[in-house]
């Protein structure tokens, strides 16, 4: 598992060049899990959420160009 | 609940302080070597040790028996809070450095000072990493020039993204203190100076140079730069409407794709130039007017669904 996580960061790094990262802020709480699930279902690679000082949410999608 | 937090950080970083590799030279480190036998009583100054840090993580979650999970997760938000002092003060020192520049010509006791500020916290995130069992002789603290002087947000931004990363791909279950520690240490060493200093090397080892041709008949020569989709996120600011609703519903009935529906809607927006994925597009605000428009095209085109 821990493996997995380093190649992950690694292989987020390497792959750089063939992503696209999306930060979309503002998310009230109350919608962060819904559009997090659409943004997966919509083929995003990776799917994460860090709070704002706000109390609101950003959503960061990498999506894969290739 | 803070407070229980704040007193058991602040063990956490006594115990850090005691690290002895804090002592070693790095010449006498090179002269070493990582060395080959064990050393009995060493060993048991390390489960003592490790005992010890134990007994402030399981403080830390506010559970009288907390599981192995939750334990990680007081590590991970330690980890966090040394991180953020560490690059809170390569925050001072790059604005101090950039304030005093003329005044640094002259007197260069005042660089070496902001620097060990700068160090001091480094060395606090680095011995927290040797409390959770990181090989002493594998830290190097010293960071280079380009960590003080390098945009302390864009250092911040590839931390939070390897940490984010690293969360994303941690599973839960862990059943031992040697699995939970070696998550704790791992997830530490993504703030680490000489991890950092890596992952900029890795990030422009990687980067994919973009040229634009020069104008030979109005004299401008072709420039070169890097690639800014590689290195910058789009940000955009989430918004919802009952259009965005209708679309998402339609696209994503019950939070699942609807391959046909998506493919439609996708169509629909490259033939608009709209050029970010469904997701983004269904959750900016800056689209907002193409929402209703999409709603109105796949009305006219047969989806009584979004009547």
């Amino acid at each position: 598992m821990i493996t997995s996580a380093k190649t992950e960061t690694q292989n987020s790094i390497k792959d750089n060049k063939m992503s696209e990262t999306y930060e979309i802020r503002d998310v009230p709480e109350s919608d962060l899990e819904t559009q997090m699930n659409i943004l997966r279902q919509d083929g995003a690679e990776s799917v994460s959420s860090t709070k704002q000082e706000n109390g609101m949410f950003t959503i960061t999608a990498v999506y894969s160009n290739s | 609940m803070l407070n229980k937090f704040i007193a058991s950080s602040v063990c956490l970083v006594t115990l850090a302080g005691c690290a002895s590799w804090t002592d070693e030279t790095d010449a006498t480190l090179a002269q070493k070597g990582a060395g080959t036998t064990f050393n009995p009583d060493s060993i048991k100054t390390y489960t003592a040790n490790q005992a010890k840090v134990l007994t402030e993580l399981n403080a830390l979650t506010g559970l009288t028996t907390p599981s192995w999970d939750q334990v990680i997760q007081a590590g991970i938000q330690y980890s966090d809070s040394r991180c953020d002092a560490y690059i809170g003060a390569l925050y001072r020192v790059n604005k101090d450095l950039k304030a005093d520049v003329q005044k640094l010509n002259s007197v260069g006791t005042a660089t070496a000072a902001l620097m060990g500020i700068t160090k001091s916290a480094a060395t606090e995130i680095a011995a927290a990493a040797v409390l959770f069992g990181y090989a002493e002789e594998s830290i190097n603290i010293s960071g280079s020039r380009i960590l003080f002087e390098m945009d302390p947000a864009s250092i911040r931004s590839l931390v939070k993204g390897s940490q984010t990363a690293f969360k994303s791909a941690l599973e839960p279950n862990y059943q031992d203190r040697t699995g939970a520690f070696t998550v704790i240490r791992e997830y530490i060493t993504l703030c680490l100076p000489s991890t950092i200093e890596a992952e900029i090397n890795n990030a422009a080892k990687n980067a994919v140079q973009i040229a634009s041709s020069g104008n030979p008949a109005k004299g401008v020569a072709p420039a070169v730069s890097i690639n800014e989709s590689q290195v910058k996120a789009k940000v955009l600011t989430y918004d919802a409407d009952v259009y965005s609703l209708l679309l998402k519903s339609y696209a994503f009935p019950g939070g699942t794709k609807e391959v046909t529906a998506h493919a439609q809607l996708k169509t629909w927006m490259v033939g608009k130039n709209i050029k970010v994925p469904v997701g983004p597009f269904l959750m900016s605000q800056s689209y907002k007017e193409q929402w209703r428009e999409a709603v109105d095209y796949l009305r006219k085109n047969g989806n009584p669904k979004l009547d």
